[in-house]
């Protein structure tokens, strides 16, 4: 478990990050998202200690990264955001040298680097140069060296920024099994598809505040307006009026006569009384597709304002 | 058995694998043959037609080649280990070996370690030319040996201080610039200290006068170099007179002050190195 208590950080009168207090279970996925500079990587690098809190403290598993960081270290696998590299190193001496900054044993090494390199797709690139790695490859790399020590606490820093859309599947599939293998994993990103589809739980950042900490599933049920795509099988203008007369807007695609978008509630009871209300209206309904893109309307609603701020539960 | 340093054997072959660590050893022996051929053709210049080297000469070629050493290691050292940690953070992997299990004496003795060996390589590949102005005459191996711990004794120092001021900056530019600056404040500035203090400071500094001197400057290695001649000359190679508060006694020779002085500052810079790499402890900020 991992516990940030009241966790700040400031750079002279800049406040990076502000009072961020949560509690992260066990094997969650966390999603970390917010505007450039709300203070995604801060946190990042606060819960590696590779900096201190200005005031407050992180709790892993029972140890805190101000009292112990040497200990934390051990717990933690870390992927930067950018790939660092040596020259004219391939990459099984890449993973070797940091086996051996590890500590670990020969016999150990030579063991761990095949199954490691293999386990991230790079079996083939074993002896190409790092440099020379494309960027998907690079990054595949890079959490292995995260993975080599097998910490429980895996932290990403805009792992798929840059990846073309294979290299971003490949990654995302690497991860759902680390998840299932019962890693706590965080997550920076701004690609919030990609972390809908891998993240239990989502911390949103804005200025360096917190802006809302919650489980996927709450986070996107607090969305307040949903949109639904409804399709026809004949054109019905006074499909407007009744969705209007359920609280709903609608309006006709540009592409599509017979489809339109509704907006409105949220509530799945509410959705089913439009839908009754539309058959009662005998307008001929031939789709009706609430749309998934919760997460992301819920980001640009809670981000958008000072109010949001207010109005949104915090863990 | 342990394992050899990680860090130090990444920079070893990091640097060994580039042509560029080849050709920065070949232009320093080109220079330092260069050098001995010039002492060597003058010396022959001056002996008027006869072509017969005396043990002068012998001794004037392996002091201009001991010189121009320490000149290659002076500028050698502080460079390479100046980009040590700072070309870390400039390569963005600092981060990631901070985060592994090394300890921040490890990542600094791997650094320094590194820097040093490659000046050993220098120092090693001038054994041919030491050799010849050994076979002229005029050295003996303890001279030669004298020199070799001098000059090693130097470059640790100034490594030292080229890895302290790698982990205070971020780029390896500005850590050179430090480095360097450090360095020849060292070499210029203490020789006018020297002929300046005991002039200006009344009482017993001036009572002692050379022993200031020589204890100021012992962390002078060309100082060094030029007042262990004179210990050669009459014979005193480990032991030396001073003069403190108007009591005579026996100490250690120059050289072996400065060998000692040069090891303690690269101790003290190696613990500052050290301690800026440790992550700080506290119990929880309130």
């Amino acid at each position: 478990m991992i516990e940030f208590r009241s966790v700040s950080k400031s750079y002279g009168k800049t406040h990076a990050l502000v009072s961020l207090s949560c509690v992260i279970p066990r094997g969650a996925t966390v999603g970390l998202i917010g505007p450039n500079g709300s203070g995604k990587t801060t946190a990042l690098r606060l819960l590696t200690t590779l900096i201190t809190p200005s005031s407050g403290d992180i709790i892993v598993d029972g140890i805190s990264v101000c009292a112990d960081p040497t200990h934390v270290r051990q717990r933690i696998g870390y992927m930067p955001d950018t790939f660092g590299v040596y020259e004219s190193m391939t990459a099984t001496e890449y993973l070797d040298f940091y086996a051996r900054c590890g500590t670990m044993a020969p016999a150990q090494r030579s063991a761990i680097i095949p199954s490691m390199l293999a386990r991230v797709g790079l079996s083939d690139a074993a002896q190409t140069a790092v440099m020379s790695l494309s960027r998907g490859m690079a990054q595949r790399l890079s959490l292995g060296r995260a993975l080599l020590h097998n910490p429980d606490i895996l932290v990403l820093d805009e792992p798929a920024s840059g990846l073309d859309p294979r290299a971003r599947i490949e990654l995302r599939t690497l991860l759902h099994a680390l998840h299932d293998e019962g890693k706590t994993i965080f997550i920076s990103s701004h690609i919030l598809s990609d972390l809908a589809d891998l993240c239990t739980h989502m911390l949103i950042l804005e200025h360096g505040k917190t802006v809302a900490y919650d489980t996927l599933a709450n986070m996107t049920r607090f969305t307040q307006q949903q949109s639904i795509s409804v399709a026809l099988t004949h054109p019905a203008p006074t499909i407007i009026d009744v969705a209007a007369t359920c609280g709903y807007s609608a309006h006709q695609t540009a592409t599509d006569l017979l489809r339109y978008d509704l907006t409105g509630s949220t509530h799945a009871a509410d959705r089913a009384a439009l839908l009754r209300a539309l058959l009662a209206a005998d307008i001929a309904v031939h789709t009706f597709a609430p749309q998934e893109a919760a997460l992301e309307q819920a980001f640009l609603q809670m981000t958008s304002t000072d109010q949001h701020m207010q109005e949104t539960p915090h863990a | 058995m342990r394992d050899i340093n990680p860090v130090l054997l990444r920079e070893l072959r990091g640097r060994l694998r580039t042509p560029r660590s080849y050709w920065l050893l070949c232009g320093a022996l080109f220079l330092v043959s260069s050098i001995s051929l010039l002492i060597y053709s003058a010396e022959y210049a001056s002996m008027n037609g006869q072509p017969t080297f005396n043990g002068s000469s012998g001794h004037t070629v392996f002091l201009s080649l001991v010189v121009t050493a320490l000149v290659v290691v002076t500028a050698i050292a502080p460079i390479m280990a100046a980009g040590s940690i700072s070309g870390e953070r400039e390569r963005q992997t600092f981060d990631l070996i901070v985060l592994t299990q090394l300890r921040p004496i490890d990542i600094v003795l791997g650094k320094t370690a590194a820097t040093f060996a490659y000046c050993l390589l220098f120092v090693t590949a001038l054994t041919p030319f030491m050799a010849i102005t050994f076979l002229i005459g005029g050295v003996d191996v303890g001279e030669l040996a004298m020199m070799y711990i001098v000059i090693m004794s130097t470059a640790l120092l100034y490594t030292c201080i080229g890895v302290y001021w790698s982990t205070r900056t971020q780029t390896a530019i500005t850590a050179t610039g430090y480095a360097l600056a450090t360095i020849l404040g060292m070499l210029l500035v203490l020789p006018v200290l020297v002929l300046v203090l005991p002039e200006v400071l009344p009482g017993w500094i001036a009572d002692s006068t050379t022993t200031w001197r020589q204890l100021m400057l012992a962390i002078h290695p060309f100082a060094t170099i030029i007042f262990t001649q004179d210990a050669i000359r009459t014979s005193t190679v480990w032991t030396n007179q001073y003069t403190i508060f108007g009591v005579t006694i026996a100490g250690p020779a120059m050289w072996v002050m400065s060998v000692a002085v040069s090891w303690f500052w690269s101790c003290v810079c190696s613990i500052l190195s050290i301690r800026r790499l440790t992550p700080p402890t506290s119990k929880g900020a309130s």
